[in-house]
This record gives structure tokens, C-alpha cells and sequence, in this order.
């Protein structure tokens, strides 16, 4: 085995074997196995072959231990050493004894090899004594309770099966008997020190796997050397040792090793369950005990029965009342956490969610203080539990909590969860108060738009209407002027001065349409409906351009359908306006000789007019525009204009909920077509002022 | 402040009240040729205590004058019975429906929009004192 080990070299490596070591260690593992079962095997008058293969086995086990400590290097070494050295001291006591029995001599009692066990077993509870000492941080009380309560229930099976009989004995020297007491005695310490292991340590350890099972071995060994025959032959329990030992060997050349003495990541000492199951085992021993003897007819020995039975529920009881209590804390505890949570959802501002935490972490801490400070405690004595609460990173407040160590392992947890929990929060209510910024600044700078559109919307009106105030004074002084009221006009003056007119004239009509435009923007344009009958409007409108249409040499025709033509709700007046706009357009932009053809049809539902012409048109790629303000088609541009007329026709369409469309070819000509609903629907312009008037009059 | 061409009290006596000198002067002017007297005022409170003083036949008020508007000019007239009768065309350059319809509203007989046509204005004049 050591051979073998040996291989291994001296690299250090995670707790798991690498795939080559994994065989060797398997190997080594098969070789002390198969060893130990020729040693039962061989016959018995082989007794040289035996006792060496004997000591072989025994001396590569504690061999093999301190090579597993000068591979893995332990950061405290001193255990696993003084273990190995420990069970070297067991196979040289093993050796001598072997000596005796090759020699065939007497062999005193104690002997030279009772030395060297007794030496075996010192070293080894030293040696699980420093491992005990090296984990010291991860240790509660509760182990040393549970072990406690182990510890008794060995003592007393010792004290009945051993003690008892041992100081009965008649014809045995003091020294006998001192060592007949020593062995089981230390195996009881060995045992405590093994349950101490299995309920702090990880469990997860390869190693502290096998490191049990070779203790338990060796324990139930040195019960089979009680219980077994006094015959110097093949002895069951030296079997079961070499066994044990091999396991112990096998854990000490697993990387996992380090396990004894490192401390455990996951903390130990928190598995309740394996404690409790322990405790269960340990418990009924004393009944265990008295039903045995009482089969056996052997003396009951009422008195230590009732004194170890009675100490270990005592520890018991205790346990199992600071169990309780753990419990109802956590509980308490998860109680105090959840209506934490709740709290901090409907938690207004920072202070609130502080102040909040504030209460449920002195709630949390019974023995001593714990409270959230703002901003992080950086100075000042240091707390025993301190945990910041950082928001993006930034720490801004600080759990800190002044309590005994003992009280520090109930509220490290939930104190550590409300810290994080607090955080989470100030976080999200940062993100909250930004958002309510981001919308804030949103809605004024909506505001802002909103107040200089109308700035802009009052600013074009109220010009518009001071422009009205010099034209006025243009307008009437050229009347009077045209009116040949100062005198006559030659015929260059006259003619000069129609020009000025004329432009009077599209002056006012630009203000005018503005101002429309405004009215529209600023969802101010009303109208006054009435019950319209559309033909007849054509028909006047159509009268009414008829001598523009003339003078221009454009044959002007109006089409109303034959039959009956259902009146619409409208605002004449606008309407007017509407079909003005849209035939003045079309005699304007058709060269003389051509048409203009107003046409009107409908149905139940609809009123339709087509204005057609025979005009420039409009190119494709322009008509998706010709509705936006100012937007002038190209083929128009020898044409005056305000370039406000369609959207205006638009808008009084649209306001009687019905539309405006539009085909042309360039050259060939242009139609626009409004429809326009004969009822129109509630949410239109022109029906809301129909209610509005019906409320009036009623 | 009487007109060129005529004195008070031959001719049908008009109150002309606008801020504005020059379309006060083309109203003088036009209305004065077409045979009236025009009393001339340049705001509210003038137009108000010229009514009083001339009792005029009709009277022509801007609306958007300084002191005291056209419509609240009209209100008071209105209100007072000497004044009460005097028929009232006002003129505006303000001419949504709302508008005119406050004219009215405030006892207005008929309105003009600016820029008007003078000869139009002697039209609406003539209708108004018929």
C-alpha cells in the first residue's frame, strides 16, 4: 500500500481523484482487502507466514496515512499525523504480540505490547483532538450536547459489560485491570470523538465516509476481542481491524482528506435531522442494556443504569428544549421576514422602508441590539454582525448588530436576508422615484410644447387680425380712389390700382384662410348645422363662378344627380366654402377653352360631389401631399395662391365626417371627390354642435 | 367734430367710433359723401358720452377699441333709455360665429367685417336707419 501510494506523487489537486490515481487508489484498496482475507485464510500452523502478512498490512495502513498527509498537505497536518502514527503504534504493539506467538512464549499481561496500544490509542485521540481544535470555529454547543449524550450511552454498555465485570474479577493484578479498563475507555472517547465528526462534519467528504467506517470497524474489532474466544488463533476481530484499517488508509490517500481539519463550505453543524437521529439511537441504550442483561441472567446494575440513563436525558431533554426553541424562533423569525416584505411594497419613501427594516431587525434580535444605520457605520467600535446594503453598488446603510456569539448563530441569517432584502428595495424605489421623474419631466415638457403651440396659435391670429386693421384702410381708400371719389382716373392709374386690388384682395383671403387654419389647429372651428341639400348648393356656387368661369373661357357645368338626393346635416356656410375652394382651384389651374364639371350623387347613406377639370394636374408623386399645408403642386407654381385651400377643404370635410380624394393625371386633368355622410356619427364635428344647439333650444 | 358738408341737425347725424385715425377718416369721408354728419370718436368712453350729447341717428363702433370695447359701448347704449333706440352696426375684425354672435348677443343691429367696402358700409347704414 504504501508502494503504492507513494505513486501518487505530491501534486495538489481538488477533492476528487484524478482518473490514473483513481486505480491506484482502487488498487491499494483491493490489495488490503484481499490481504486481510488471506490472513484469515492461511492455516493456522503457518503462524510466520500469517503474523507477516499481518504486520505488512498493518504497518503499509499507518504508513499509508502519513503518506496521504504528505500528498494533500492539510493546512493542519498535525492530525492526520499523530492518526497515522497512532495506528503505527497499534500495528508495532500488533508486531511484538506476534513475536510473543512466533516464539511461542508466555505472554505477561500487561505486556510490552499493551505499551505500544495504549501509546496507539494516546496519539490517536491527540490526533482527533487537533482536528477537533482545527475546526473549532465551526463548533456550536449542540455538538458537544449531542456528543455528550453519545459519550454516555458508550459509558454506560463500557461500564456494565466491562467495568463491572473487570473490577469483580478475584485473581487479576492492579495492572491487569488497569489496562482492561483502559482499552474500552478509550474506545468510548474514540467513539465520542468519531460521533463528534459525523455530526459537524460534511458529510459529502469521500474521505470522512471511509474515515467512520474504518472507526467503526475498529470499534466493533476491539467488541468482537471482548466477546470473542480466548483462543491465540485466527481472531475474528484481528480481520475486522486489518479491514478497518485498510478503510482507514483508503481515507487518508483520498484528496477529500483535507476534510477533517479543513473547514467545510457548506457549514456544518446545521443538519438538525442527523442530530436528532442520533439522539434517537442513543436514547433507549440504557433499556437496551437492561433487557440484555435481564436475558442473560446477569446482574442488572440498577444504579449506573439508572445514573447514565438519567444524565442522558438530561442532555436530551436539553436538546430537545433548545431545539423547540430554535424552532419557534426561525419561525418567529420567517414570520417577521414575510411581514417585512409585505411592508416594504406598500413603503411610501426611503425613510419609511428604513424605518420599517429598523423595527423588524430589533424584532429579530432578543438578546441584545440590532439596528439599520444611514448612512454605513464606518468609524466607531466594530459590531459583531455587520451587513451593508448597497443600492447600485454604493453602500448606503449598514445592519449592524451588537449581540453574544450565541445569539449571533440564531439572527446572522434572517439579519443578512432583511440587509438584502432592504437593499432590493431601496433599489426598486429608486427606479420607482426616477421613473416619476422621467414622466414629470415628460409632462411638462409636454406642457411646454403644448403652451407654445398655443403661443404660436394666438400669435397667428391675433397678427392675422392686425393685419386686418391697415387693409381695411388699403381696401376702402382704393374704393374710393376706383370710385373715381378724388378725382378722375386716367386709364394707367385705373389699371395700376385694379392691380393693387387685386392683390388686396388675395392678401385678405390669405389672412382669412390663416385664421381658418388656426381655428382648426386650435380645435376652436365650430359650425352651425342645418339640414343642407348639397345639389342646390353646387348649383349656387356653380352660378355664383360662373362669370369668372366665363371671363376665362372655361365652360363651367354642374351635374346633379335626377331624383331624389337626400339632404345632409351641414354648415352651409362652410360647405360653401368647401365647394369654392375646390372649383375656384379647378377654373384657376385649366387653361381657357377647357371644363369644369361639378357633379353630385348619392344614396341613403351618402352625398357625393365630384369636382373635375381638364387642368394641369397634379403629378403622382405630389398627390400624397397636396392636402398639407402650403405644399403647392410644381405644375401649379404659375398659379397665385395660398397653397391653403385643400387643406381647408380637408378639414371642413373631415369636421362633417365624411373625406376628401383626389385623381389627376398630369396634363389631362384633376378630380376631387368629397363624400360626405348624410347622417354623420356622434363623435363628428358637425354633430356635436347639433346636440349642442338641440340642448339650446330645448 | 362735425363733418365736412353739413350741419347738425339738417342731415341724419352718424357716431363713428374707431381707434384706428385712418379708417375713422375713410368712414368720415365715405359717409359724409353720401350725405350724412358724422360725429367722430376715437374710443369707448368718447363714443359713449358723444351719444349722450349728440343723440345720433345711428351709430358705427369698432369693436376691439381702447377704454371701453364696441360690444361694452353697445351694452351700455343700450341700456340707457335716451340712447336705447340708436341703431348699431358694429365692425370687426374678429369674425368667428362667437363673435358675431356677441354682437348681437349685446344689442347690435347689424355687423360689417373688416376690410369692408365703404360703399357697402353706406349700403348697411341705409338698411339699418330705414
Amino acid at each position: 500500500v504504501v508502494g503504492i501510494a507513494t505513486n501518487l506523487g505530491t501534486r495538489r489537486e481538488p477533492d476528487v481523484l484524478a482518473r490514473r490515481d483513481r486505480i491506484w487508489w482502487l488498487a491499494a484498496g483491493g490489495a488490503g482487502l484481499l490481504l486481510s482475507l488471506a490472513y484469515a485464510l492461511i492455516p493456522e500452523h503457518k503462524t510466520v507466514l500469517r503474523e507477516c502478512v499481518y504486520a505488512l498490512v498493518a504497518l503499509s495502513g499507518g504508513a499509508a496515512v502519513l503518506v496521504g498527509v504528505h500528498r494533500y498537505r492539510p493546512r493542519a497536518p498535525r492530525a492526520w499525523s499523530l492518526i497515522g502514527l497512532g495506528l503505527l503504534a497499534w500495528s508495532a504493539g500488533d508486531i511484538v504480540w506476534s513475536a510473543y506467538a512466533v516464539a511461542d512464549a508466555a505472554v505477561p499481561y500487561p505486556s510490552a505490547s499493551d505499551g505500544l496500544y495504549a501509546l496507539g490509542y494516546a496519539l490517536l485521540i491527540a490526533g482527533f483532538g487537533a482536528a477537533v481544535g482545527a475546526r473549532r470555529a465551526e463548533q456550536d454547543w449542540k455538538i458537544l450536547l449531542d456528543t455528550l449524550a453519545v459519550m454516555l450511552a458508550g459509558l454506560l454498555i463500557v461500564w456494565v459489560y466491562v467495568v463491572e465485570p473487570v473490577i469483580h474479577v478475584q485473581d487479576a493484578t492492579w495492572q491487569a485491570k488497569l489496562f482492561s479498563l483502559l482499552y474500552p475507555l478509550a474506545d468510548v472517547v474514540v467513539t465520542a470523538f468519531a460521533a463528534f465528526l459525523f455530526l459537524g462534519t460534511s458529510w459529502r467528504a469521500v474521505s470522512m465516509q471511509l474515515l467512520m467506517i474504518g472507526l467503526v470497524g475498529t470499534l466493533v474489532a476491539d467488541i468482537v476481542y471482548y466477546t470473542g474466544t480466548s483462543l491465540r488463533g485466527v481472531e475474528r476481530g484481528d480481520v475486522v481491524y486489518l479491514i478497518s484499517l485498510t478503510f482507514l488508509a483508503l481515507a487518508a490517500l483520498h484528496p477529500s482528506m483535507r476534510a477533517l481539519t479543513d473547514p467545510s463550505e457548506e457549514g456544518a453543524g446545521l443538519d438538525s435531522r442527523k442530530r436528532i437521529v442520533t439522539l434517537g439511537f442513543v436514547l433507549p441504550v440504557p433499556l437496551v442494556v437492561l433487557a440484555v442483561q435481564n436475558a442473560r441472567g446477569e446482574p442488572l446494575y440498577v444504579e449506573a443504569v439508572i445514573a447514565f440513563g438519567g444524565a442522558l436525558s438530561f442532555v436530551a431533554l436539553l436538546r430537545i428544549d433548545r431545539l423547540l426553541a430554535e424552532v419557534k424562533r426561525s419561525a418567529d423569525a420567517s414570520r417577521s421576514l414575510t411581514r417585512f416584505s409585505a411592508e416594504m411594497l406598500s413603503a411610501k419613501d426611503d425613510a419609511q422602508l428604513v424605518s420599517k427594516a429598523n423595527h423588524v431587525v430589533d424584532e429579530l434580535v432578543h438578546h441584545g441590539r440590532a439596528s439599520v444605520v444611514q448612512p454605513p457605520d464606518t468609524g466607531g467600535t466594530p459590531h459583531a454582525f455587520a451587513a451593508p446594503v448597497s443600492v447600485e453598488g454604493v453602500p448606503v446603510a449598514e445592519v449592524v448588530a451588537d449581540v453574544g456569539p450565541r445569539e449571533l448563530e440564531a439572527v446572522e441569517e434572517p439579519l443578512a436576508t432583511v440587509a438584502s432584502q432592504l437593499a432590493l428595495a431601496l433599489e426598486r424605489m429608486r427606479g420607482i422615484s426616477r421613473e416619476r421623474e422621467l414622466v414629470e419631466s415628460l409632462r411638462s415638457q409636454n406642457e411646454e410644447l403644448a403652451e407654445l403651440d398655443r403661443m404660436k396659435n394666438r400669435f397667428v391670429s391675433s397678427t392675422s387680425h392686425e393685419l386686418r386693421t391697415p387693409l381695411t384702410s388699403i381696401v376702402g381708400y382704393l374704393e374710393l380712389l376706383l370710385g373715381g371719389e378724388a378725382g378722375e382716373l386716367n386709364e394707367e392709374q385705373q389699371h395700376f390700382l385694379e392691380i393693387v386690388n387685386r392683390n388686396c384682395d388675395r392678401l385678405n383671403k390669405l389672412v382669412d384662410d390663416v385664421l381658418f387654419m388656426g381655428r382648426v389647429d386650435s380645435d376652436r372651428m365650430t359650425l352651425e348645422p342645418s339640414e343642407v341639400d348639397l345639389g342646390a348648393l353646387v348649383r349656387a356656387e356653380v352660378a355664383a363662378l360662373a362669370g369668372a368661369a366665363r371671363l376665362k373661357g372655361i365652360d363651367l357645368q354642374c351635374d346633379v344627380q335626377a331624383g331624389e338626393l337626400p339632404t345632409i346635416t351641414g354648415d352651409a356656410t362652410r360647405l360653401t366654402q368647401l365647394l369654392d375652394n375646390l372649383l375656384t382651384n379647378s377654373i384657376k389651374f385649366t387653361p381657357a377653352g377647357g371644363a369644369v364639371t361639378a357633379t353630385v350623387t348619392g344614396d341613403a347613406g351618402h352625398v357625393r360631389v365630384a369636382v373635375s377639370d381638364t387642368g394641369v394636374g397634379i403629378p403622382a408623386d405630389e398627390l400624397p401631399r397636396i392636402f398639407e399645408r402650403f405644399f403647392r403642386a410644381s405644375t401649379t407654381a404659375a398659379f397665385s395662391g395660398t397653397g391653403l385651400g385643400l387643406p381647408i377643404a380637408a378639414a371642413i370635410a373631415e369636421a362633417h365626417g365624411g373625406n376628401i380624394s383626389v385623381v389627376s393625371d398630369v396634363g389631362t386633368g384633376t378630380t376631387f371627390t368629397i363624400e360626405l355622410p348624410v347622417r354623420p356619427a356622434d363623435d363628428t364635428l358637425i354633430m356635436r354642435a347639433t346636440n349642442e344647439m338641440e340642448a339650446a333650444t330645448t | 367734430m362735425s363733418a365736412p358738408g353739413g350741419e347738425i341737425g339738417s342731415r341724419p347725424v352718424i357716431l363713428a367710433a374707431d381707434d384706428d385715425e385712418d379708417i375713422l377718416e375713410l368712414v368720415t369721408f365715405r359717409l359724409g359723401r353720401s350725405g350724412y354728419t358724422v360725429v367722430q370718436a376715437r374710443d369707448g368712453a368718447e363714443a359713449l358720452q358723444l351719444a349722450k350729447e349728440h343723440k345720433p341717428d345711428l351709430a358705427v363702433l369698432d369693436v376691439g377699441m381702447p377704454k371701453l370695447d364696441g360690444l361694452e359701448v353697445t351694452r351700455q347704449l343700450r341700456a340707457q333709455e335716451e340712447t336705447s333706440a340708436i341703431p348699431i352696426i358694429l365692425l370687426t375684425a374678429w369674425v368667428q360665429e362667437s363673435d358675431v354672435e356677441q354682437g348681437f348677443a349685446a344689442g347690435a343691429t347689424d355687423y360689417v367685417r373688416k376690410p369692408f367696402s365703404p360703399m357697402e358700409l353706406v349700403a348697411r347704414v341705409q338698411a339699418a336707419l330705414r
